[in-house]
């Protein structure tokens, strides 16, 4: 139980110091990121809508104090924490999930990837909406969105291997 | 209220997802703001501190383009030396030394973080308040104006640059002498938006921008760029121009935070007020 909440402990800080001065400063296009940190939120075992969302905006503001990003990641944390539910019963049947383990432990690898696009998805465009505001045009925001969400999913699916729960897999 | 609690209590869920969304935009959109207050101190130190180890470690593949900047720099200051000037004027005149004093004094810093994609660009620079650096100091640099100190902590200062939405800068025309405000429309970080020119005042593409000593805070005459494109607005009695920046942010490396040494002076008399 301890080494659980050490190793989610660590995974939060590593996630968001990697976020905020490795993969935050790419800036491909301009301005096109991957947004690693989202693994954490992805794959934390904590199942009350309430605590996972307190702990989206956390992270995501961590990322932002660090970024000097304003709220943008602790909006789109938030929203991924709140659509992680419906993300995981839309890739999956297995409806219930061992509470002490990551909630990805029991989804085959075609589940995962799909979760993952669709999480990272949802994610790359609320940051991206928020950044074109009065900045460019919600067309390109669209389109950042989409490389952005692209290389977010090649990332958790490279990264994942590295932090999954070894109790399930 | 049993009945209203009865029918919350399944949407406490989205409450708090409504909730916290909402913080987040409200942080996302007063960003300068909140800096400011009681997160800048630490936020700034651990950023520092890590941003300055990775300098360290690119500086050297910047020395020969730092160089070519210095030596620049160093032949501009040598031609405003009085040893580099004649007297054009067949009159000779005495120049009283003793009736000049220093005003502005410089602090140079470097840059260990830069955004200049945003719409409140940022910038962190490596000296705080143990070097003397403090709230509201002007930051120039080779070529011209960078911004305002927002928050200083320590060892590290925080500065707005031109280039952000909240930025408002005073500044006049060098050949008229008309005075106007600074600001950034957070399009293009090359340029940046004139704004309020009185309609009479002579005006036309290629002008310079310059500082002014409005405010105590940047010395007069610091250049800013030159005028790219005019639109008058009639109603309001005021031209509106687009302004070509002479700094080029994207390579910016090197700064000097300026330290006005009569501004508390100058503040007491814009102020009285403030000391009662």
């Amino acid at each position: 139980m301890n080494n659980k909440y050490l190793k989610y402990g660590f995974l939060f800080f590593f996630l968001s110091l990697c976020q905020a001065y490795v993969f935050g400063r790419i800036n491909f296009m301009g301005a096109v990121n991957p947004q690693v940190f989202i693994l954490f939120i992805l794959l934390v075992p904590v199942y009350s809508k309430s605590g996972l969302m307190l702990l989206g905006f956390l992270l995501g503001f961590s990322v932002d104090l660090l970024m000097g990003s304003g709220g943008m990641h602790a909006a789109s944390g938030v929203c991924i924490a709140f659509a992680r539910s419906f993300g995981l019963r839309l890739v999956s049947e297995k409806s219930r999930f061992d509470s002490a383990t990551c909630p990805i432990g029991a989804l085959s690898k075609s589940e995962r990837f799909l979760y993952f696009a669709l999480l990272s998805a949802l994610q790359s465009l609320v940051i991206y909406l928020l950044d074109s505001w009065h900045l460019y045009p919600v067309a390109r925001a669209g389109l950042y969105a989409l490389i952005s969400a692209g290389m977010t999913w090649l990332l958790l699916v490279v990264i994942y291997p590295f932090v999954r729960d070894p109790v399930r897999s | 209220m049993r009945r209203l609690l009865q029918f919350a209590y399944p949407l406490r869920h989205f409450f708090l997802f409504l909730s916290l969304e909402t913080a987040a935009f409200y942080l996302s959109f007063q960003y300068s703001n909140y800096h400011k207050t009681l997160f800048f101190g630490l936020a700034a130190e651990v950023n520092g501190y890590i941003l300055s180890k990775k300098e360290r470690l690119t500086a050297f593949f910047r020395l020969e383009a730092e160089n070519r900047s210095l030596s620049a720099e160093n032949a501009r200051l040598r031609g405003q030396l009085r040893a580099s000037q004649y007297r054009a004027a067949g009159q000779p005149t005495v120049v009283d030394d003793s009736s000049y004093r220093q005003q502005y004094t410089f602090i140079p810093a470097e840059i260990i973080d830069i955004s200049i994609r945003s719409r409140d660009n940022t910038i962190l620079i490596d000296r705080g308040r143990k070097q003397g650096v403090a709230e509201n100091m002007g930051v120039v640099a080779e070529g011209g104006v960078v911004g305002i100190i927002d928050a200083v902590s320590s060892h590290y200062a925080h500065v707005i640059p031109i280039i952000s939405s909240s930025s408002h800068v005073c500044a006049r025309l060098k050949k008229s002498h008309f005075f106007a405000f600074l600001s950034w429309d957070g399009r293009d970080y090359r340029i940046v938006q004139l704004e309020e020119i009185p309609d009479h005042a002579p005006i036309s593409p290629g002008d310079t921008v310059i500082s002014d000593s409005h405010s105590a805070i940047f010395p007069a005459g610091v250049p800013i760029g030159t005028i790219r494109k005019i639109e008058r607005d009639r109603l309001r009695g005021f031209y509106a121009a687009d302004v070509d920046l002479f700094i080029d942010f994207a390579r910016l490396h090197r700064v000097y935070v300026v330290k006005n040494l009569l501004k508390a002076e100058v503040n007491k008399v814009l102020n009285p007020s403030a000391d009662e």
